[in-house]
């Protein structure tokens, strides 16, 4: 059967604009130039079984990423840890991993995040604060059937905090009741000011 | 800055770099930066096993930094035009302008118009005449380079031939050079004595009162006459990547390319590849072996491909092939083996390894009859043909791709309906087969590009056919090809005219190629972006007329304005050749009888192996 270890890792400026698709085959081909002991799915076309959590837009930095991998048995930490940093691109680092012991998928346990917005475009920081605020916040978007639908993402936001020019929100996630860090920026640019020059970085996935 | 315009692009991964096993250095010590161009997006250029070879020579030497540059794609341009962000290098973003050498591949003629949009945009003057002590040496080689006259004027040198050996040369000459305060004017004096190194501004091309070429003269005491290209006669004793850069994005040849020997011993008449990469040089079994395990531990790719003109005439093929499907079994890596012959060994491996028959079987005819296959000397017999569908569909491939070439010297309708007939033949072995033993879904793609004569082949001689006789033969083929089965692709001639010119073309062409940059043609090898109106009316703006180039049949006693460039395949044996497609003689390949196309000069390859 294998076991699970999961890995945190942090996804710096450099590779940014790196999909999340690319950014899941970099993590193979590196685990794979490694001596890490991977367990391969059985049948027809044996794959590394990885699995990662919520998918992180590009363009965004993360301290705070997740995966999943089957290793045929227990490896060191400190060498799973050390091997895969040493073949990874700049950007990419792993900051932790575990065994952890509970069996639900990766993905079922991401409940919260936590994005720290910096805009750097000369605003009203007060602005924001009234906005997400209020009761209502409503922001249009694209449904699945590519209709214009109108949403209230205030019980989405759980908390935020605004410190110089540095937005903290904390909001839910995860396959269910996710909300996208650039819903926030749509609705900055909408009730606040348009703004052009910012950076997202994912501070924390909450796993529950 | 460049990380605004990055917000807005697509896929901006074309230009952050950064990828697994990209050289890093530290600028201190470096004499020599050079910039590689691949005039065209990252996703083809990064396929490009050339610029793997060099970029890993390069840097092996300390004195030296070698960054990949590759064409904006047009919604980046855009935004480096609009903000004045000059084109710079992946690994360190540096601006084209500030390198030392502006070192270019010319692997298709339609490359070309992007060539002088990546200088202009790299803040490079376009023309070598204009180019001062500050600009950089902007250098080509590759394929189209053995003709690279319609280009000429706009480099400063061209390296004719395999590179692992003369660049590195070029380069250590230019360090002496700049360390001894030499000017450029030195520099590329003493570097034309350089064996295939061509310095364009060295020599003068003189045409006939009629216009028709006269001859390619040095006008520089360094300057050779001739200039033959270099080759590498030991395969073994080059070091090959062993740490590629693999790249984030899904490129178009996403794997291992292993290279396992050049050239080609079939001599197609056709081919440009078979006879520039003369002779065939193999490198040995166990290089290969070792090359793929560490490339394979380097990069963490699942796929190995070994690569050549014709995969199957490895003389030990089979022994290899075997060795690497057991060595990558349990590695979970899987072997892919291109341009096989539709021999029964090489069809056995192909079951091996292709466990999955999601891709088509395909297959290159080339030409419809006997008679045609063998004026452009293809030495495949329509049973050979036959047998090799049977084999796949008994095998369980159901999607069998042909491959054909029409406006071939001498063709007829004949040949055209002989495309149809082998077409009608294969569909039929299809349903041959009992139901339960083959695949469902029977789809047979006839593709049909059209010839484009190449310098230094044996059909180098030959008009293209004009634009409606090529229609007109496309025509015919989406008329007869009626069944239901059978899938008829082709493309527009006008892009193959355009690639016929540019190939055969000389110096007159580099202010055509400009004009067309200038009216805003790029990307031309894109379906979408060619414009061939707007090349047409650069052809009028200069007064140039393209069928001269494309369709006239040249006279075999004519200087034609490739000839100062030596490939070791004598003119005399091309004729030759040119004669025997003329009758319909096959000619053997270099394994069964020597045919004397003056490569063994080089005493080396499959000129010396023992028979």
């Amino acid at each position: 059967m294998g076991v699970l270890i999961r890995a945190k890792y942090a996804k710096k400026e450099e590779v940014k604009y790196v999909g999340h698709l690319d950014t899941m085959r970099t993590f193979i081909r590196c685990i794979k130039r490694t001596n890490i002991p991977v367990s391969y799915s059985k049948g027809f076309n044996p794959r590394i079984q990885i699995s990662f959590a919520l998918p992180l837009g590009v363009g965004i930095t993360s301290k705070s990423e997740y995966f999943d991998l089957t290793l045929e048995e227990r490896f060191n930490i400190d060498m799973f840890i050390a091997e895969l940093n040493s073949t990874l691109p700049d950007g990419f680092r792993i900051v932790e991993a575990y065994y952890p012991e509970e069996t639900k998928s990766l993905m079922s346990l991401v409940k919260e995040a936590v994005y720290e917005i910096t805009i750097n475009d000369e605003i009203d920081f007060e602005k924001i604060k009234n906005t997400f605020e209020k009761d209502e916040i409503i922001i249009e978007k694209e449904n699945k059937d590519k209709k214009i639908v109108s949403k209230n993402i205030k019980e989405n936001i759980l908390d935020f905090c605004i410190k110089d020019n540095v937005c903290i929100f904390h909001v839910t996630a995860g396959s269910s009741n996710n909300l996208n860090p650039n819903t926030i920026i749509d609705v900055i640019n909408k009730y606040v000011h348009h703004i052009e020059d910012f950076e997202i970085n994912r501070k924390e996935i909450i796993l529950k | 800055m460049l990380d605004k315009l990055l917000k807005k692009v697509e896929k901006p991964v074309r230009y952050t770099g950064g990828e697994i096993n990209m050289c890093k250095k530290d600028l201190t010590n470096i004499k020599s930066r050079i910039a590689f161009c691949f005039p065209d997006v990252y996703e083809i250029g990064m396929s490009h096993l050339g610029m793997k070879i060099l970029y890993d020579l390069y840097n092996r030497k300390n004195d030296t930094y070698c960054e990949r540059v590759f064409a904006p794609w047009v919604d980046m341009e855009n935004l480096m035009r609009e903000n004045n962000i000059k084109l710079f290098s992946l690994e360190t973003k540096t601006p084209l302008n500030e390198f030392d050498f502006v070192a270019f591949t010319l692997q298709y003629e339609m490359s070309y118009t992007n060539i002088l949009n990546m200088l202009d945009l790299g803040g490079v003057p376009l023309w070598s005449k204009d180019r001062g002590e500050n600009d950089p040496i902007v250098i080509a080689g590759g394929p189209c380079a053995y003709n690279s006259e319609p280009i000429a004027d706009f480099f400063d040198l061209i390296i004719m031939g395999e590179g692992e050996e003369v660049n590195i040369e070029v380069n250590d000459l230019y360090i002496k050079c700049k360390d001894e305060g030499k000017s450029r004017k030195e520099f590329l004096k003493l570097v034309s004595r350089i064996e295939g190194i061509y310095v364009p501004s060295f020599y003068d091309a003189q045409y006939n009162d009629d216009g028709s070429f006269n001859k390619c003269v040095p006008i520089n005491e360094n300057a050779k006459p001739i200039i033959s290209k270099r080759i590498i006669k030991d395969l073994d004793s080059l070091t090959y990547p062993e740490k590629w850069i693999v790249p984030y994005l899904n490129v178009v040849h996403d794997r291992v390319m292993l290279e396992i020997f050049r050239g080609c011993i079939r001599g197609c008449r056709f081919c440009q590849a078979g006879y520039i990469y003369r002779p065939v040089r193999e490198k040995s079994k166990e290089n290969v072996e070792r090359l793929a395990e560490s490339l394979i531990n380097n990069t963490g790719y699942e796929e190995i491909s070994l690569t050549s003109l014709s995969t199957s005439d490895y003389t030990e093929f089979y022994p290899l092939a075997e060795n690497l499907i057991d060595k990558f079994k349990d590695k979970n890596v899987s072997i892919s083996l291109p341009s096989l012959r539709t021999d029964s060994i090489s069809l056995k491996l192909l079951d091996e390894v292709s466990k999955v028959r999601k891709s088509g079987f395909t297959i290159a005819p080339e030409a419809g009859t006997q008679r045609l296959r063998d004026v452009i000397n293809k030495g495949l017999t329509e049973e050979e043909i036959l047998n090799a569908c049977r084999f796949a569909f008994e095998s369980g491939w159901s999607t069998i791709k042909l491959y054909f070439m029409i406006g071939l010297p001498t063709e007829t309708y004949d040949d055209l309906q002989g495309i149809v007939d082998l077409a009608n033949k294969i569909t039929e072995l299809y349903y041959q087969i009992p139901k339960d033993k083959r695949a469902k879904g029977l789809s047979v793609t006839v593709s049909a590009s059209t010839f484009v004569p190449k310098p230094f082949t044996a059909f180098q001689w030959c008009g293209q056919n004009d634009i409606n006789t090529i229609k007109e033969k496309q025509d015919y083929l989406k008329t007869h090809l009626t069944n239901k089965a059978i899938k008829f692709n082709w493309h527009e001639p006008e892009i193959s005219v355009l690639e016929a010119v540019l190939a055969k073309g000389d110096r007159r062409l580099s202010k055509v190629i400009y004009r067309a940059w200038k009216l805003g043609c790029k990307f031309d090898s894109w379906g979408e972006f060619f414009k061939f109106d707007v090349w047409m009316k650069a052809f009028e703006d200069c007064n140039i007329d393209y069928k001269y180039y494309a369709e006239r049949q040249i006279d075999l006693e004519e200087t034609l304005p490739w000839e100062h460039v030596n490939i070791f395949v004598t003119k005399d044996f091309l004729k030759k050749e040119y004669q025997n497609a003329m009758d319909e003689k096959v000619t053997s390949n270099c394994r069964q009888k020597c045919a004397g196309c003056g490569a063994s000069i080089n005493q080396c390859g499959v000129c010396f192996e023992k028979r």
